[in-house]
Parts: structure tokens; sequence; C-alpha cells
């Protein structure tokens, strides 16, 4: 357990940062195209936390994953127009293109250096191994 | 044209027989939510050929069907399934988030008379779907001419 002072403005001030980052990115970056929020499913199986993103028509390389010290989970890339003619007459424009990210805050237990990921058919596996919960250790203090 | 007898209640039955289709449409639900999951889909065209693309994560190429009908349209079915097994029990799983939906879906569209139907060759990857034409001249409609006598 890691010890958290409270502060109740905690939520508040998480909440303005990222904000802040948004307007920072989006002032970094005007041209920038946002295509999407890729969904997701996060459950629970075998001790492992599995995340399921949905990327059809990602490639692999443009895709990249971090999990940083606060045990945060990044998931960004780019969905790239497949048209490499740019001569095409569109009837019907459903699908969106440009670039996605997601985060999820992750629980204390998961182990940060187990973590593995595939892609396949167009859907993005992301396996993250739980710690072993480690017993409080006690100590016999004799009554002298 | 088909030579028809003057049925002046005519219009009247077809507009019933409208009404019921509806109503039979209407106890199955409305055909966006009718199974959950509406691919998302892009038609465009360049200058050899017509292109449809559908994205379908996470659905087998086996699970999808493709087939024309007499009158051109082309539709596309299938059924997107949960990934993990289905022996696991529900207890041994537990959700955090589930924002995915799955179900069947079916898309139907109706090909222009420009294109080959016979030329059409379908793809499939990383979840994405695609399906492409070669385009063709029109036909002129047949006309028969008659000599007057």
């Amino acid at each position: 357990m890691t010890r958290i002072v409270l502060n109740p403005m905690n939520q508040y001030e998480s909440i303005t940062k990222s904000i802040e980052e948004a307007v920072r990115d989006m002032e970094q970056n005007p041209n920038k195209k946002i295509c999407c929020l890729p969904k997701v499913d996060i459950f629970e199986a075998d001790k492992k936390y599995n995340i399921v993103l949905e990327l059809p028509g990602v490639s692999k390389e443009d895709v990249t994953l971090a999990i940083n010290e606060e045990n945060t989970l990044t998931i960004k890339g780019e969905k790239k127009t497949d048209s490499a003619e740019p001569k095409r007459t569109f009837y019907r424009y459903e699908r969106a293109y440009g670039t996605f990210e997601r985060k999820f805050a992750l629980p204390e237990d998961v182990d940060r250096n187990n973590v593995k990921a595939k892609f396949e058919n167009g859907l993005l596996f992301i396996e993250i191994a739980q710690k072993e919960p480690q017993q409080p250790k006690e100590i016999d203090i004799s009554i002298s | 044209m088909a030579i028809v007898r003057f049925d002046p209640f005519r219009t009247v039955d077809s507009l019933a027989k409208k009404m019921n289709q509806m109503m039979g449409e209407f106890d199955k639900g409305f055909g966006l939510e009718y199974g959950g999951f509406s691919p998302r889909i892009d038609i465009s065209e360049d200058e050899q050929k017509l292109h449809i693309t559908a994205e379908l994560p996470g659905i087998e190429k086996s699970e999808v069907k493709l087939s024309i009908n007499e009158e051109g349209m082309l539709s596309i079915k299938g059924e997107k399934k949960r990934e993990f097994k289905e022996e696991k029990n529900e207890e041994e799983i537990s959700f955090i988030r589930a924002e995915r939906v799955y179900g069947s879906f079916t898309r139907t569209f109706l090909l222009p008379d420009y294109v080959n139907r016979d030329s059409i060759k379908a793809s499939y990857n990383n979840g994405v779907l695609a399906i492409a034409f070669d385009k063709i001249e029109p036909q002129a409609p047949k006309e028969t001419h008659i000599d007057i006598e």
C-alpha cells in the first residue's frame, strides 16, 4: 500500500491537468485530425488483465503502447487512409481516419514487466499479468 | 411491361401490402439496432474500379458471407463473436469495461449498372474487408425496331 496524502482537490487537479494537456496538444499540432475513440473491452481472467481494442485498418507499425510509473497505460496511433490514389470519388464515407489515443489507469497490482501484446484481425490484444499479492509482514513483538 | 388487367383497387392493395411489411419489420426491431452491430463502410470509385471497404474488427474470415442476387444487391452478412473461449465460465471472467458490441449484422447495397458483377474480388486484412469491382461501359437499354408495313 502506498501512502497517499488526502487531498480533496486531487481529482479536480487531474481533470485540469488533462484539459491543459489536450489544449497544449491542439496548439502544437493544429492540423492533427482525430479519428475516433477505439472501442475497448477490459476484463480479468486467469490472474491477468486483458485489454482488447478495436483498431480495424490500422497497421501494427502505427500503434505505440506505453505504461508509465503511475501505471497509466497509453495506446496511441494513427489510422491512415488506405487509398493511395487521390482521385477517388466517395459515395459513402462512414469510416474515419486520423490519430487516436486512449489512456487507462491500471490497478496497483499490475506487473509492468510482464506485458504481452499482439495484433490480430484488426484487434489489439494486451495481456498484463497481476502481481502476487504480498502478504502483510507480521512482526512478533515480545511483551516483556 | 406486362399486360395487366385494370383493377381500380390495385394501388390500395399494394399499399396495404407495404404496410404489412413495415409492421413485420417493426416486430423484428429496426434495421440498425437489429443485432446491435453495424459495420462502417466506405464506397468509392476510381477510373477503373469500384471499391467497398468494411470495418470488421475481430471477425473471422469464415464468419463473413458475401452474395449478389439477380437484381444486383450486394449483401455482406456475418457475426461478431466474443474472443474468449466459450468453455470458460462466466464467473472466471470479470468485466471492467465493455464498450464493444457483438452480434450478427447485414449490410446491403444496390450495385450500379456500370460494374461487372463477375469481376468481384474480396480480401480481408487487418480487420478490414475490401471488395473491388471492375467498371464497364453501361449497356444501352435493348430496343427492338418494328417495321411499319
